[in-house]
């Protein structure tokens, strides 16, 4: 073996100048593999902790058929307007089942809707409410800054504004807005078409990392009641309520034929009445929650969030929670961050696959640029690989001969591409990457990236290292083995 | 039975449709310690005879006997091993490795068997060899910082360090001045003696046809002439 090494280290060095572009190849191909794939992974961690931390929790719970996560599931409207997204069915029982589960630290429940904001300034400008319990809310998720005013709080009515979703407003409809100033939130969705008129209570910002790109995207915060009541879904359970059928028949009208003086067709009744505004009022009493709906729990949701004691694999517990709702027939799903925080998590998984694409674009070019030049070598040693066959090489001698000289370019030039990534990294974690627009920070999960090398990329760069080394190599070494001894003759 | 047998041995190539008869039904035998010469002038076959002998090339019709054992249905491993035992070759390009220097060139076929370790004795007939071929001032040179006679004489010491049977030598003077070319005959022939080994070359030549004990005299093909002569 020493005598095939021996010769190995030779010819690569007296093949140097192939030497050299071979190893180029692989040590850029490895480098920059090593970089790419450790500043996505780093940015995954982030992107997970910003989303995990801020937004999703660890794990979502949401009915069977929503498509998406809490930031505009992916089901179609009806043609009008956003979609109405379905709320949880037996919402009591899957929050009890989901509560008595061992390894959650805190949970809350949320709807997520596309509202329009109309403040009279002739723009109707969309924007994303998330309609939740303050108090199990924000102890969940410690993801705002105030800027004026304060917190939504528990069994209050009113709208926490984004900043940006404030600066839009303002410039769209030409007003200035303050804690305190109402504004009127219009839904006309599949529910039909629905106004509500909220006070602002407070503006804020989310904590670094936590913007999204555009201000319609933007999540604002609403009192849970008001964003059902724009959906066309009850405040209180079925239960707690008692109608008559006159009452009934009143809530299934909508804003728009109420505003509009239509008339009401009384359930079963072949009877047509006129309702005015202050008869609906008798028949529907006070427009807030008779209770704090996260003290009872009651009421229509669109999803529970949960968050994970550290320690607790996210996987298997889904799958545990997935497990029990299909024995008690509970028409739920229990989902990642992944899936919840679509589309941004889809985005960045858009972003990895096409860089990852492109690092093995990158491979199969490198891959041809190293095959050609090694079968150029082959063919160039004939007569050296005929002489040794017909002094008595084996074709097993040859074999080592060549695939020595592969793993030891290979070793090196990825050993090589290994410590150049390690190095940029290196300069990576000390310099940061500067993020450059809110996407990217809520990407990064601020201002700056600072990746950092693990184990996921570096499998993926050996595993890339061998599948060059592999491929390349092959065919060249295959045709070496061919070479007849009379090569050694013919090549008088 | 000779050490080397040809028996009615036809080789036939295909040249796009054509089909070249370059050995048309050559028999011969050969002796253990021959210094052989098969002679001819180019394109007579006497390199596919060579190749057919050494086991780089397989006759299309016929039979090759080394040492009494017919070769014609052994595998590609076992011929291989029989080059490596019984054979060593000298090219008329010397195809020395370019890599290795003079002593490792001859150290090289040392390194294929089944035990590729140099002892202490293989290190001694190296010596010996080096001596013999007169190349003691040049061992540690690559091929590139030898003359034409010196990279022969590496090649022939390395045709001798596994000592074969048989060495075969193709047109070995092709590439030398006379004077260098006769120096390497009478080397060779030098060796046949002291060692016993067979050496069967070929060349075109006939300067140094006289100086082989059994002239093979080829011609399109075929054996024209097979006799011993006195051998200078």
């Amino acid at each position: 073996m020493a005598s095939v090494i021996r010769i190995a280290w030779r010819n690569l060095a007296q093949h140097r100048s192939k030497t050299i572009l071979v190893g180029i190849l692989i040590t850029l191909a490895i480098g920059l593999d090593v970089v790419g794939n450790s500043i996505l992974a780093s940015a995954q961690e982030s992107l997970k902790k910003t989303f995990t931390d801020n937004f999703t929790g660890n794990v979502l719970i949401c009915p069977q058929g929503i498509r998406g996560g809490i930031f505009g599931a992916s089901n179609g409207g009806n043609g009008n307007g956003p979609p109405i997204l379905p709320m949880m069915k037996d919402y009591e029982k899957v929050y009890a089942t989901v509560k008595t589960q061992p390894g959650i630290s805190s949970l809350t429940s949320q709807i997520s809707a596309y509202v329009m904001f109309n403040l009279g300034g002739g723009g109707l400008n969309f924007g994303l409410a998330f309609g939740v319990d303050p108090q199990s809310y924000f102890k969940t998720f410690n993801n705002v800054d105030i800027l004026q005013g304060h917190r939504l709080a528990s069994g209050e009515t009113g709208i926490m504004l984004h900043e940006k979703v404030i600066q839009t407003l303002e410039k769209e409809n030409d007003v200035h807005l303050k804690v305190g100033d109402h504004v009127q939130l219009n839904n006309f969705g599949e529910a039909g078409f629905k106004i509500r008129d909220v006070p602002i209570v407070g503006i804020f910002r989310f904590k670094a990392g936590n913007e999204r790109s555009f201000p319609f995207m933007q999540p604002n915060f609403v009192d849970v009641n008001t964003l059902r009541a724009l959906q066309g879904k009850p405040i209180l359970t079925p239960a707690d309520l008692k109608f008559d059928t006159q009452q009934k028949a009143a809530l299934d009208i909508s804003d728009a034929d109420f505003f509009s003086g239509s008339t009401v067709t009384g359930v079963g009744s072949t009877q047509t009445k006129t309702v005015s505004l202050s008869s609906l009022d008798n028949i529907l009493g006070p427009k807030t929650a008779k209770a704090d709906p996260a003290s009872t729990q009651n009421g229509a949701w669109n999803y529970i969030l949960l968050k994970l004691n550290p320690g607790v694999a996210t996987a298997p517990f889904i799958l545990h929670l997935n497990q029990i709702f299909q024995k008690e027939k509970l028409p739920v799903k229990a989902q990642d961050w992944v899936d919840s925080a679509q589309p941004d998590s889809g985005i960045f998984m858009a972003i990895s696959f096409i860089f990852n694409i492109v690092i093995w674009v990158l491979s199969i070019v490198s891959i041809i640029i190293i095959m050609n030049t090694l079968i150029a070598a082959v063919m160039e040693r004939t007569a050296e690989i005929g002489t040794m066959r017909a002094l008595g090489a084996q074709k097993s001698f040859i074999r080592n001969l060549f695939i020595l000289e592969t793993v030891t370019v290979s070793v090196l030039a990825g050993a090589l591409g290994l410590i150049l990534g390690f190095f940029l990294l290196i300069l990576l974690q000390v310099t940061g990457i500067t993020a450059p627009n809110d996407f990217m920070k809520l990407i990064f999960g601020g201002a700056k990236l600072y990746p950092h090398l693990s184990g996921g990329p570096l499998l993926t760069a050996l595993i890339m290292l061998a599948v060059i080394s592999l491929v390349s190599w092959i065919f060249p070494v295959l045709m070496a083995l061919k070479v007849s001894p009379l090569k050694a003759i013919q090549s008088d | 039975m000779g050490i080397v047998d040809l028996n009615d041995v036809k080789k036939n190539y295909a040249l796009g449709k054509v089909t070249v008869e370059a050995v048309k039904g050559v028999s011969f035998s050969i002796e253990k310690g021959d210094f052989i010469s098969i002679a001819g002038a180019s394109g007579s076959g006497k390199t596919t005879i060579l190749n057919m002998i050494g086991l780089i090339d397989t006759p299309s019709s016929g039979e090759i006997l080394l040492d009494g054992q017919p070769v014609s249905q052994l595998k590609d491993r076992e011929l291989t091993r029989l080059r490596h035992q019984v054979i060593g070759f000298i090219f008329q390009s010397f195809n020395l490795i370019p890599v290795l220097t003079a002593q490792e060139n001859i150290e090289f076929p040392l390194l294929l068997g089944k035990n590729p370790r140099i002892t202490k004795e293989h290190r001694d007939y190296i010596d010996f060899l080096i001596g013999e071929v007169g190349l003691g001032d040049r061992r540690k040179n690559r091929p590139n910082e030898l003359s034409g006679g010196q990279r022969q004489r590496v090649a022939i010491a390395r045709a001798l360090v596994t000592k074969p049977q048989i060495v075969l030598a193709d047109e070995p003077t092709a590439n030398l001045d006379s004077a260098t070319g006769e120096a390497i005959i009478q080397l060779m022939k030098k060796i046949n003696q002291d060692l016993a080994t067979t050496f069967i070359f070929s060349t075109h030549d006939f300067k140094i046809v006289d100086i082989a004990d059994h002239l093979i005299r080829l011609k399109d093909g075929q054996v024209i002439e097979n006799r011993r002569t006195e051998g200078k």
